[in-house]
């Protein structure tokens, strides 16, 4: 009857919580009412199960061999004392040996009577403590709760795991804690199997590849020029791209450090620091995206021209050359993501990918940085330097030794129009 | 095909596995303690504090993610009550579940007892409400937490210090008159300080806010005498209300030597702004 009064209270505190205008409209949702609902569904079940449970016939919990030493000097500490007190009772209760320094042990309820004056700590397992006489000492209960009586006296700490501390009348000179049972509540991603972690890292490969093959296709489409002057810097000025790429991450923080600042100290440039700081992560952003297409353009050309050289019948175009240079990349991750869970081979695939990824990655950066964006063709091998012209180039027109032709008569021009040669004529 | 798809997925999928939040209460009557220094360390979540009915030395309620962290609630050896969370290595928020498990902790300190509080946030949403409270000291650190701190009633003694630390985060400071402070130390990073003063005045303050690159907003009653010293660079300054005769370095409000209530304040601000309103 008590139980089943305890818990209609709860239902109807519940209840009331739900309604109570302590939350905000906007945060009240239907799919929050029906989660709140569930878990005060929850804890109301939870409580029912612990008070209709069959509660053990009060004992004394003896110590001696065997028993599991508990110290109850201290009890701020819940959380340890927590773990120690559950590894004690993880016995049947008939084979429950339990050793408390200066104090003792008691299974089931137990009760301090008006005129007991009970010295040391005590600790109670799996039942309530009724408290009207006096304890010196610290009080713990386990999955019990601490009722205390006007008149009452604990000269020290009362802590209740998974229990609590019901104050009607009487005086606690210590702390008196209560650290309930964890509440199943929420809900995070529980660890993937392995099948759900391939098909994820699939997945993420292939859209961040799909997805670069889209930008790829829209640089062909509209900005052909320059992703073709960049991919070319990348071919010929190979070594050059990646040390410009290198030194470019280094200086890319100090840069925009100099920036900021240099707008700051010129007073009136304040103003601009805000649109210069999204100009400068957009050019950023797109000289990485578009160097990473162009090395990719670079490596699909190359690829393509060698599979021609040995007679196959395909045809060259940009975006066969992005789609190769990029799934030539891609079949390093994908070989990371269906066999990174390889213990000690996975992570090496996966730092594999990733410095190689980084390597071209840089390469791309530094050809677009020394191309201004695809807009200098000095470093893409179009413009034949002076010291690499052969002496074929070089050739003067003999001026001696050659007779020149004679120019055809104004007479000799037929009517046709067909100019007439005489000395070819003759 | 489509069916070979579909049982994949299902194959795929795990079911989601539940959060582990409990709640934790600690609770002391008061036998006669004439202080409390309290040291409040909270890591993430809401938490509020505000006095505790009569009888009671503290009470402390908390509901906390057991995976992440653990309770404070211990008394150091010192006679200092330190009350929080600390984290347990996997230290956080967890951004895609922060609604369905809100870390909260609720504290209540003793009306009657003269309090020393410092408190530091890392993450946090406070309501510090410390109306009715006895304060001979307060600290606070904000770290990048967004902070209220209301002092609606007045302080019964006085308040020897008042120490405000404001990282990234947003700090409110509302009735500081009726804190009934001797010095308010301000040092603020990269948010935003409001510094209301409204409350009961008859003695004097001294106010000294180091302001980095956020802004601050002083709010000052119209009662009050106000002598404001300037040192700033590249910072803006709005001096509404105030009047200054040396070049702008150093501000007065009109009245000064009349009023019974003084406001000696110094500001140092780098970079960003300070904002002068009046309210009555």
């Amino acid at each position: 009857m008590r139980a089943s009064s305890a818990i209609a209270g709860r239902l109807i505190g519940a209840v009331l919580l739900l309604v109570a205008p302590g939350r905000l409209a906007a945060d009240v949702t239907p799919s929050s009412i029906i989660r709140d609902v569930w878990e005060r569904l929850q804890q109301v079940g939870a409580d029912s199960a612990r008070l209709s449970s069959t509660k053990p016939a009060p004992r004394a919990i003896e110590g001696g061999s065997g028993a599991i030493t508990l110290d109850l000097t201290d009890v701020a500490h819940p959380i340890s004392l927590e773990h120690h007190v559950r590894d004690a009772v993880t016995r049947p209760d008939a084979e429950l040996r339990i050793a408390v320094p200066d104090g003792q042990a008691r299974l089931g309820d137990y009760r301090i009577g008006a005129d007991d004056n009970l010295k040391g700590h005590l600790l109670v397992v799996r039942g309530d403590v009724t408290v009207a006489g006096r304890l010196d000492g610290n009080l713990v209960t386990w999955q019990g709760d601490v009722i205390m009586q006007p008149g009452a006296v604990i000269t020290g700490d009362v802590l209740a795991l998974g229990g609590e501390v019901r104050t009607l009348g009487g005086e606690i000179t210590g702390a008196a804690r209560t650290l309930s049972a964890p509440l199943a509540t929420g809900a995070v991603d529980a660890p993937l199997s392995m099948g759900a972690r391939i098909a994820r890292a699939l997945a993420g490969v292939t859209g961040v590849f799909l997805m670069l093959f889209l930008v790829g296709a829209g640089l062909v489409l509209f900005a052909r020029g320059p992703l073709e002057i960049v991919s070319d810097t990348v071919r010929h000025s190979f070594a050059r791209a990646f040390v410009v790429g290198l030194l470019g991450q280094v200086l890319l923080l100090p840069t925009f450090g100099m920036l900021v600042v240099g707008l700051v100290l010129s007073v009136a440039g304040i103003l601009l620091l805000p649109f210069v700081v999204v100009v400068f992560a957009l050019l950023l952003l797109a000289s990485v995206v578009g160097g990473v297409v162009a090395m990719a353009h670079a490596m699909g050309e190359t690829l393509t021209r060698r599979q021609m050289a040995r007679g196959a019948a395909i045809s060259p175009n940009a975006f066969r050359y992005v789609a190769l240079g990029l799934g030539s990349v891609a079949l390093l991750w994908l070989v990371w993501a269906v066999f990174g869970w390889v213990p000690s081979a996975g992570p090496i695939m996966q730092g594999a990918a990733i410095i190689v990824s980084w390597l071209l990655g840089s390469i791309g950066f530094g050809a677009a940085l020394l191309s201004r964006g695809g807009l200098r063709e000095h470093f893409a091998g179009r413009v034949v330097p002076p010291e690499l012209l052969t002496d074929e180039y070089l050739w003067a027109t003999p001026r001696f030794g050659v007779p020149a032709i004679r120019r055809p008569d104004k007479d000799a021009t037929p009517r046709s129009g067909t100019p007439r040669f005489p000395d070819l004529d003759r | 095909m489509r069916g070979i798809v579909v049982l994949s997925a299902l194959a795929a999928a795990t079911p989601a596995a539940a959060q582990s939040v409990r709640e934790y209460s600690a609770v002391r009557q008061q036998q006669g303690e004439p202080t409390l220094p309290v040291q409040v360390d909270y890591v993430a979540g809401a938490l509020t504090l505000a006095s505790a009915p009569p009888g009671t030395l503290y009470r402390f309620v908390l509901t906390y993610d057991e995976d992440r962290f653990a309770p404070l609630a211990e008394t150091l050896r010192d006679g200092t009550l330190r009350l929080g969370t600390t984290a347990l290595g996997r230290g956080g928020v967890r951004v895609a579940s922060a609604r369905a498990t809100p870390q909260a902790a609720t504290i209540a300190l003793s009306p009657t007892a003269d309090v020393d509080l410092a408190v530091r946030l890392d993450a946090a949403d406070a309501t510090l409400d410390l109306g009715g409270l006895r304060l001979s000291r307060v600290s606070l650190s904000a770290g990048t937490s967004r902070t209220a701190i209301m002092v609606g009633r007045a302080n019964a003694i006085r308040c020897t210090d008042a120490t405000l630390e404001a990282g990234a985060g947003e700090l409110r400071a509302i009735g500081l008159g009726n804190a009934r402070c001797d010095r308010v130390t301000l040092h603020g990073g990269a948010g935003r300080v409001t510094l209301d003063f409204s409350g009961p005045w008859t003695g004097r303050m001294t106010v000294t806010a180091q302001m980095k690159v956020g802004e601050l907003v002083l709010r000052f009653p119209r009662k009050v005498g106000v002598r404001l010293a300037m040192d700033t660079f590249l910072a803006t300054f709005a001096p509404t209300g105030l009047a200054s005769s040396d070049g702008g370095k150093t501000w007065t409000s009109p009245g000064l030597a009349q009023a019974a209530g003084r406001l000696e304040v110094t500001i140092e601000s780098s970079i960003g702004g300070v904002r002068v309103e009046w309210i009555d």
